[in-house]
């Protein structure tokens, strides 16, 4: 049975992107004990798997893990987290193996981050001419446009600005009331435009498709989406589930914890990486999004708004089995 | 080298004299009238200032302050830089823009492309400033920009470029004649601007001011990719020590790097002034020197909502070094007089320290 949408697995960790198979895989659960030691990125691999799971059979009748179209690869927030060209080469190589549609995540980049990036375009150029390139950085479109045209660029989910926040979720939000008489009309307008982007404008669609871009990314956004407003973009819209970005800074606030005193860690700077030895948790008193802070961005797990979205008539689904830094 | 402030409708007339003549060059504003707010409140503003009290709300404030500050020959300048706005919005921008079409602006504020595409689609002819929210953090954003819009006028940097990379930026755009901003003190952000899609507004705090991230904890990830079997080992000590080593190493490095950089003392000025100024975030006042050799046309203090005083002040030390033959990092720091407030936590570039 053919499925509404095509399904596509987004990973930064090319040990992950070689043994897909594992990282698709749902474990029998854990003992309690076992299960609390877990870090949330993986109790929502595990818990998103089943989710997807149960879609497809339910929805479709096929196994999600064999019916994988296409993996996107790399990270969209820190320049040093960029991958050498060895492991572009071996993504690009494992999806040419696999006949997997390939899609490269770019991230937003000072000077140095380009021209890292120019390497790794020039790479994909030469030997995956068509491959699709996800573009958060205006300098990258311009790139693509200028030097490397055979590739695809795709209107990444940090160049569509729509708000995103873990805390308007569920508890909701309060609305400053100096001046405003009718409260409840501005509270529809605003989730309105919450919901709202410039996409829905010919003109910018128009703009868009003159600079190569034919798909859109998209955050499931916690304060959700109209199917409406969707087909009101007028293009195929690939929907990013179950870790949505929040904000980012290139002035690392994960590694300048170990520098107290200093807020900031600049991108120029050496890099101790300490993002892959440990994250941000939250807690708040508000019901919301579960929110981490992973590398040099907050992000926060939509998995609960599967349901919401899933029907919504995008084209892909781009499945995060781990957060994507 | 110029400086660019934003004042509100709460500036009186003789406070916008006061900071023309204390040496600012060019103002900017926000405009939210009641056709605006009560449509979409304040939390969704049209501007990048989601709070009432950093705006103009009627069309003939806004008609009296552009006639004041072109009385005192400076430019005003429009911001309608909100990061994304949807159709509804876009058409109430539009006819508000067109209800103050005959105000004479020298240009507006803008990061959305679909505002500048709407602008000159209905022939707008003012310059637009191409605001942080647009992210020209490379030249090749720079480029795009300039190649693809007439009437680009000045590229506002963000804020979170280190200064080897203003270097790299500002050499190509002297070479290419293209005209730079960037952000000289106050309201240094947590995040990157122009990728933050966090909720303000009065109401509810800033993300990166509320207490969920205050209170944050560092948590260490002790499994590795091939965690789906090391969970099931019988053995799971290694993964108890790493947890332990990981916290021992975050501790070991903080306070090394508290032992390799000690708290500097307090100077006088740190009881009254300097507090401050390190409350409305950051200062990146020994940065001017460089700004002016490699051409960057004007400093931005993104002072408004803040107190008139203070922001005098801003504005008269910020004048005062950019007009000084050679103000050093040692004159900046001489001049504020506080070796804590100067040891890194509240420059804006991190300079001189990064060099």
């Amino acid at each position: 049975m053919k499925t509404q949408f095509d399904f596509y697995v987004y990973l930064s960790n090319i040990k992950h992107l070689l043994n897909l198979e594992k990282t698709l895989q749902i474990i029998d659960k854990p003992s309690p004990e076992l299960f609390e030691m877990l870090d949330d990125d993986l109790k929502i691999n595990q818990y998103s798997l089943s989710v997807v799971k149960k879609y497809f059979d339910r929805h479709f009748g096929i196994d999600y893990s064999g019916n994988v179209e296409g993996l996107y690869f790399g990270q969209e927030t820190c320049e040093n987290l960029i991958p050498p060209l060895k492991n572009l080469q071996l993504a690009v190589e494992y999806c040419r193996q696999h006949e997997y549609h390939f899609v490269f995540a770019t991230p937003y980049v000072g000077p140095k981050g380009m021209d890292r990036l120019r390497t790794l375009l020039s790479y994909l150029h030469k030997e995956a001419p068509g491959s699709e390139v996800s573009v958060n950085d205006y300098g990258v479109l311009h790139l693509l446009n200028t030097e490397f045209n055979n590739l695809k660029p795709v209107l990444g989910r940090l160049l569509v600005k729509l708000k995103r926040d873990p805390r308007f979720s569920i508890s909701g939000y309060d609305i400053t009331n100096q001046g405003i008489k009718n409260l409840k009309k501005v509270e529809s307008n605003q989730l309105d435009a919450l919901q709202g982007s410039s996409l829905e404008l010919p003109v910018y669609q128009n703009f868009l498709r003159a600079k190569g871009i034919e798909r859109i990314c998209l955050d499931t956004l916690s304060q959700g989406m109209s199917k409406k407003t969707l087909k009101k973009w007028g293009f195929p819209v690939d929907l990013i589930w179950p870790w949505s970005y929040i904000t980012s800074g290139r002035s690392c606030s994960i590694a300048a914890h170990t520098q107290p005193g200093k807020e900031f860690h600049p991108t120029d700077e050496p890099c101790k990486f300490q993002c892959k030895k440990y994250e941000f948790t939250f807690s708040s008193d508000k019901k919301m999004m579960p929110a981490l802070f992973r590398g040099n961005a907050a992000w926060m797990s939509t998995q609960s708004m599967y349901e919401e979205f899933f029907d919504l008539g995008f084209d892909r689904l781009v499945y995060e089995p781990y957060i994507p830094v | 080298m110029k400086i660019i402030t934003g004042i509100s409708n709460a500036h009186r007339s003789e406070e916008i004299e006061s900071y023309a003549r204390a040496g600012v060059d060019e103002f900017f504003i926000g405009y939210v009238p009641k056709e605006w707010s009560d449509e979409y409140g304040w939390e969704l503003s049209c501007n990048r200032r989601e709070t009432s009290n950093y705006q103009y709300k009627s069309k003939e404030e806004l008609e009296n302050v552009v006639r004041l500050i072109h009385e005192k020959e400076r430019k005003v300048f429009l911001t309608l830089n909100a990061h994304d706005y949807n159709t509804k919005q876009i058409s109430l921008l539009m006819k508000i823009m067109e209800g103050i079409r005959r105000i004479p602006f020298d240009g507006f504020i803008v990061s959305n492309l679909a505002i500048i595409l709407e602008l000159q689609q209905r022939g707008f002819e003012e310059e637009i400033n191409v605001s942080i929210g647009a992210a020209s953090n490379n030249v090749e954003t720079i480029q795009f920009f300039h190649s693809t819009f007439d009437k680009i006028g000045r590229i506002i940097l963000p804020r979170k470029l280190t200064m080897s990379e203003i270097q790299k930026i500002s050499e190509f755009s002297g070479e290419k004649g293209y005209r730079l901003e960037a952000f000289g003190m106050s309201e240094g952000c947590y995040f990157n601007d122009e990728f933050c899609f966090t909720w303000h507004g009065s109401s509810n705090r800033s993300f990166c001011r509320s207490p969920m991230f205050e209170f944050r904890k560092a948590k260490p990830l002790v499994f590795a990719e091939n965690w789906k079997e090391e969970i099931f080992q019988e053995d799971l000590s290694p993964v108890y020590r790493k947890r332990i080593e990981t916290e021992q190493w975050i501790t070991a490095e903080r306070n090394n790097y508290k032992v390799k950089h000690p708290k500097p003392p307090y100077g006088k000025r740190e009881l009254n002034y300097l507090p401050v100024l390190a409350n409305i975030h950051k200062c990146g006042l020994c940065t001017f020197k460089r700004f002016k050799e490699w051409g960057i046309e004007a400093v931005k203090l993104p002072l408004r909502g803040h107190n008139y005083k203070m922001n005098l002040e801003i504005v008269k030390l910020t004048r005062h070094v950019i007009d000084h033959a050679n103000a050093t990092a040692d004159y900046c720091r001489k001049l504020l007089d506080s070796p804590n407030f100067c040891s890194g936590q509240n420059c804006y570039y991190d300079f001189p320290y990064s060099s």
